[in-house]
Parts: C-alpha cells; sequence; structure tokens
C-alpha cells in the first residue's frame, strides 16, 4: 500500500505567555489510502496540536521543528507555499475541529460556509455549491436541509455544529480527514449515522480518516490502527486488535481500563 | 422515598424560538425547542438528561437558569420563584445554580488567566480572601488534573480539555447548591473524565451538591446518575431509574439510543472492517 501521509520526527513548541511547551516531541507515523487511524491519549497529550500542524494552522506562538517533514500527496507540505497549500484544505486534506463554535463564522449562514467550501476550490455556479452543500447536510442527519441551511450557528445545537462541520469537511471527498473529536457531541444515534457515512465515502471514494477520539467505541469500531500518544510522544503504533488485548505500553491498557462500559442492557 | 423539597422544580416549561426573516427574505422557521418539561432534582441528587442531537437539552438546560428568556413555565430553584426575580436578584442566585456549558471556550474571557477566572466567583461572591483564595484556586486545579502553573496561562493556551476542565472548576469554586453539566466531560479522554467525575461524586457526598447531567455516553450516565430523562423532539418522553430505564425502555427512540452504543472491543467488529477493503 502506498502511504498517503508520511510524517517524519515531527516536533511542535508553544511559546506561552508564562512558559514554553514541548507539546509535540518528535513523532513519525503514516496513513495509507483508505485506512482509518485513531489517535488517543490523554487530555494535553498533543493531539489537536499534531492535526493543525498538517494543515499548517497552527496558532502564531507554535513553531515546528526544522527537522519535521510531512509528506502528503508525494509532496513536502511544511515547505509548500502558503496558496499551494490553501489550493488542498478542503480539497484534498481537511479538518473537521474539536470546538465548532469557534470554526465557524458566527454572521454567515450554515448552508453558505458549506457551498463556500465548493467556490473557493473552483465551483463557478453558486447553484451547484448550494445544492452540494445541501445534499451534504442531509447526509449529515438534516432531512429539512432547505431551511436548517437558513440558520446561522447560533442558532443551532452543539452537535448540529459539529455536523455542519463534518459536512464542510467531506464535500469534496477529501484524501484524508482529520476529524478531532467529531462525535464527541453526538448521541449515539446520530453517531452511528455519522460514522457510516464514512465508512461509505472510504468506500466510494477512498478517504482516509485520521481519527482523534477518546471513544474507544468509536475506534474498535472504525480503525484499523491506533496511534496513543502520551506526553507528546507516539507510544504505541499497532492494529485496533492487538492494541485492545495485547498492548505493549501500560498506557495504552491504561487508558483502556478506565473506559466505562454500559452493565445493564446487554 | 424522597420526603425533602426538591431543590428544583421545573413546571411545564416551555421555549419556543422564534422564527426570523433571513437576507434573502425567507424565514427559519420556529423552533419549539422544550415542550411543556417538568421535573423535580432533590438535594444531593444527580438526574441525568439523555435525548437525540436537537432534542432540546441545552435549550432547557438555559431556559431553567434564564440565559433565555422560557415562553412558559414555571422555574422554582431552593423555594424561590426564577421567573419573578429581576436581573441583579437573579445574578445573586447563580452563585449557587451554575452551569458549564457544552463549548466553555466562549464562555472564558480570553483577556483572564485561568487563575483569574477561577477567582472571579470566589471573589465577587467574598467565599474567600487573600491567601486563602489563593489557596482555593489552586485545590482546585489539582482536583481537575491541572498543575497550579497552569493558574498562569491564558485559556487559549489551553488543550481543548483543559480549557473544559477550567470551567468545570469555574462552576464548582463558588460553592453552588447545583451544577448544569451540558456535556461536560464528553471531550475528555476516560482517564480524566473518571478523575472529573470521581470529584463530583465526592462533592455530593460531603455538600450535597446536585446535578443535572446532560451527556450522551449511557455508560458513564449509569455509573453516575440516579435518575434518567429521555428527551425526544423538546420533550421528556420517559423519565425513571437508571435500572428501569436501562432494563426496560418503553420508548423506541430510548431503546435506539442504547442499541447506538459501541462496543470497545474490536473483535465484535472484526466482520465490518475487512469487509470495508476495496
Ligand atoms: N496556543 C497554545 N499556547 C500554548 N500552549 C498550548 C497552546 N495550545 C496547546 N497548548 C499546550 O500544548 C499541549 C498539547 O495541546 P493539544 O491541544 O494538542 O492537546 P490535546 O491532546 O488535543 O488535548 P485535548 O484532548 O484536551 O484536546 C497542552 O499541554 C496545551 O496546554
Ligand atoms: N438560538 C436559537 N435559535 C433558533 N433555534 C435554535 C436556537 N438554539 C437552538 N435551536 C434549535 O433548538 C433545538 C434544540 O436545540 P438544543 O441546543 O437545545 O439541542 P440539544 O438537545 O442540546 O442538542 P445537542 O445534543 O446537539 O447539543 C434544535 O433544533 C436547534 O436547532
Ligand atoms: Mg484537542
Ligand atoms: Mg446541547
Amino acid at each position: 500500500m502506498t502511504s498517503l501521509l508520511a510524517v517524519r520526527d515531527l516536533g511542535i513548541a508553544f511559546h506561552g505567555h508564562a512558559q514554553t511547551v514541548r507539546a509535540v516531541d518528535g513523532i513519525s507515523f503514516e496513513i495509507a489510502e483508505h485506512e482509518m487511524v485513531a489517535l488517543v491519549g490523554e487530555s494535553g497529550c498533543g493531539k489537536s496540536a499534531t492535526a493543525l500542524s498538517l494543515l499548517r494552522i497552527l496558532p502564531r506562538n507554535a513553531t515546528v521543528d526544522a527537522a519535521s517533514r510531512v509528506q502528503f500527496d508525494s509532496r513536502e507540505l511544511l515547505s509548500l507555499s502558503e496558496p499551494a497549500m490553501r489550493d488542498l484544505r478542503g480539497r484534498r486534506l481537511s479538518m473537521v475541529f474539536q470546538e465548532p463554535a469557534s470554526a465557524l463564522n458566527p454572521l454567515m449562514s450554515v448552508g453558505s460556509q458549506i457551498a463556500d467550501v465548493a467556490i473557493v476550490h473552483g465551483e463557478r455556479s453558486r447553484a451547484v455549491a448550494r445544492q452540494r452543500a445541501l445534499q451534504m447536510l442531509d447526509r449529515v442527519g438534516f432531512p429539512e436541509a432547505d431551511l436548517f441551511a437558513r440558520r446561522l450557528p447560533h442558532e443551532l445545537s452543539g452537535g448540529q455544529r459539529q455536523r455542519v462541520l463534518i459536512a464542510m469537511a467531506l464535500l469534496l471527498h477529501p484524501a484524508l480527514v482529520i476529524a478531532d473529536e467529531p462525535t464527541s457531541a453526538l448521541d449515539m444515534t446520530v453517531q452511528a449515522q455519522i460514522l457510516e457515512l464514512l465508512r461509505q465515502l472510504q468506500r466510494e471514494t477512498g478517504t482516509a480518516v485520521l481519527f482523534i477520539t477518546h471513544d474507544f467505541g468509536v475506534v474498535a469500531e472504525m480503525c484499523s490502527r491506533v496511534l496513543v500518544m502520551q506526553l507528546g510522544r507516539i507510544v504505541e503504533d499497532a492494529p485496533v486488535d492487538r492494541a485492545f488485548h495485547s498492548p505493549a505500553h501500560p498506557h495504552t491498557a491504561a487508558l483502556i481500563r478506565a473506559v466505562p462500559t454500559l452493565t445493564a442492557h446487554r | 422515598m424522597i420526603t425533602t423539597m426538591p431543590l428544583l422544580d421545573v413546571r411545564d416549561l416551555t421555549l419556543v424560538y422564534p422564527s426570523r426573516y433571513t437576507l434573502l427574505g425567507t424565514e427559519t422557521g420556529a423552533t419549539r425547542a422544550v415542550d411543556n418539561v417538568s421535573f423535580t432534582i432533590h438535594p444531593g441528587e444527580t438526574l441525568a438528561l439523555v435525548g437525540e442531537s436537537g432534542s432540546g437539552k441545552s435549550s432547557l438546560a438555559r431556559a431553567i437558569l434564564r440565559l433565555v428568556e422560557p415562553t412558559s413555565g414555571k422555574i422554582v430553584f431552593d423555594g424561590v420563584d426564577l421567573r419573578a426575580l429581576d436581573r441583579p436578584a437573579l445574578r445573586l442566585m447563580r452563585r449557587h445554580l451554575q452551569i458549564v456549558f457544552q463549548d466553555p471556550g466562549p464562555a472564558l474571557n480570553p483577556r483572564m488567566t485561568v487563575a483569574a477566572l477561577i477567582r472571579e466567583g470566589i471573589d465577587a461572591h467574598a467565599i474567600a480572601r487573600g491567601a486563602e483564595a489563593d489557596e482555593r484556586v489552586g485545590r482546585l486545579l489539582d482536583e481537575v488534573g491541572l498543575r497550579r502553573t497552569d493558574g498562569a496561562r491564558y485559556p487559549h493556551e489551553l488543550s481543548g480539555g483543559q480549557r473544559q476542565r477550567i470551567a468545570i472548576a469555574r462552576a464548582l469554586a463558588v460553592e453552588p447548591k447545583l451544577v448544569v453539566l451540558d456535556e461536560a466531560v464528553s471531550a475528555l479522554d476516560v482517564t480524566v473524565q473518571a478523575q472529573v467525575t470521581d470529584l463530583l461524586a465526592s462533592l455530593q457526598r460531603d455538600r450535597g451538591l446536585s446535578y443535572l447531567f446532560i451527556a450522551h455516553n449511557l455508560a458513564l450516565v449509569e455509573r453516575i446518575a440516579s435518575r434518567v430523562a429521555v428527551m425526544y423532539l423538546g420533550r421528556i418522553v420517559e423519565h425513571g431509574t437508571v435500572a428501569q430505564i436501562y432494563d426496560s425502555p418503553t420508548h423506541p427512540h430510548t431503546r435506539a439510543l442504547l442499541d447506538a452504543v459501541p462496543v470497545p472491543d474490536p473483535r465484535r467488529h472484526a466482520a465490518r472492517t475487512v469487509q470495508d477493503q476495496p
């Protein structure tokens, strides 16, 4: 299998107001086409920082090590020009942000925001772009998409906003979606629908997904491989089955032991 | 049998978001987000509120605190009719009735340090002063699993889960009687989540704190709540003890929610993962 994404020695530091934090400390991993990989680990271990660095949208106070390499689509992302990077974002490589409220434009209807993704990437007809947006809204669980598309972000529930972001990220069938806690605000029935949509896209267009999640149920159901992060390092990179049943690193075992499972209703 | 007076008594609460005209002159349509909802929470009790995305859980939470004005209904908290209070009286009351929002980002002033954010309520309600207040802030940081040195940082310098824990610490700092937790631990990894829920449980034991716990993680709800209310399209369609709801759900929506819980074991999904390889 060819690797779609190859990350080598990625290191990230945040130069904060009170201290400098080495959030990511020299990690390497690969993702193949079609592959669904989970990235798990404790709060603050560097998952979102890793995700943001791949799209090159880290906050200004962050620096990436000069020796870090990120190969995507056979190109070196860290030295790509900004226009070339803009062309990739949303089209080949997209992201579902952990905090949807801050990722949406508060003044623009959600329908227009989704349609804009197509327009930015060359769709000339607004009507066509809007139609695509409505279709995608329908697929993320809004049958009355036409009415729903008129709303502003603050007029939606938390889980609805999260699904709007998912619709934006999937609109152009990118090769890789980085999904940062994409279902953390969704109830189980809607979550199941979103996971099924991701599987469909994987089958239809070969979309690969890097799933950042703390939900081991989702990991078990969706992913073939798990990366376990701890304090900025990857401490385990294993097939899902092995990570669950014979983890090599004690931190993996500790994370899995802490998962609450349903005892009633089984 | 509980014979004490309820701490919170919500009667026939309704919240309708009116329709609005868009820039293009079309209408957005009105939403009946909360539709005739009644329930009680007793001192020292945890009521979990579950239900589909968009079913009205956050709207109900905001309406109880009058962060959005309910359309009709009654809210009695600690014997006081909240809807009869003017704004200053309501603000004083909020010391006892705290909320942790689903998305904590916007609620945290970006110009204040973490320590100042936690300390704000302690000062405003004169709960402690000087070194004692500092010590309280430090202890809260310990309790939610952050380092005391994190107090000098700003909220945007934190990870998503760290920010959420600041919002929780802030709510607990004023020693409220009831805390509404709107998906407050949903973004936390399981180890930190267990630490925070243990903290909530110990505060409940020691101080008789009550919680309205909004969550979609049914395994977690099973672990920490005594009663569960299930919301669907703005209404509470089912309401009972955890055992009643989980073992013999009567509403089809409740059954669907329970059946959709993913099992954290890849062997039970093996067939599906293999079949998906093109
Ligand atoms: N803008 C920033 N400035 C300074 N430090 C930051 C900044 N953003 C994140 N950090 C720090 O970098 C570390 C990694 O943060 P990151 O957001 O990647 O964590 P995470 O693994 O996504 O955690 P969570 O599960 O809580 O979202 C944390 O210790 C965090 O406090
Ligand atoms: N300010 C608003 N204006 C108009 N409609 C709104 C507004 N806020 C929420 N709604 C709508 O009200 C309904 C209930 O939303 P609410 O946020 O209460 O749902 P929720 O149960 O908390 O969902 P989630 O689990 O996704 O957070 C939804 O259909 C939502 O679109
Ligand atoms: Mg994160
Ligand atoms: Mg909500």
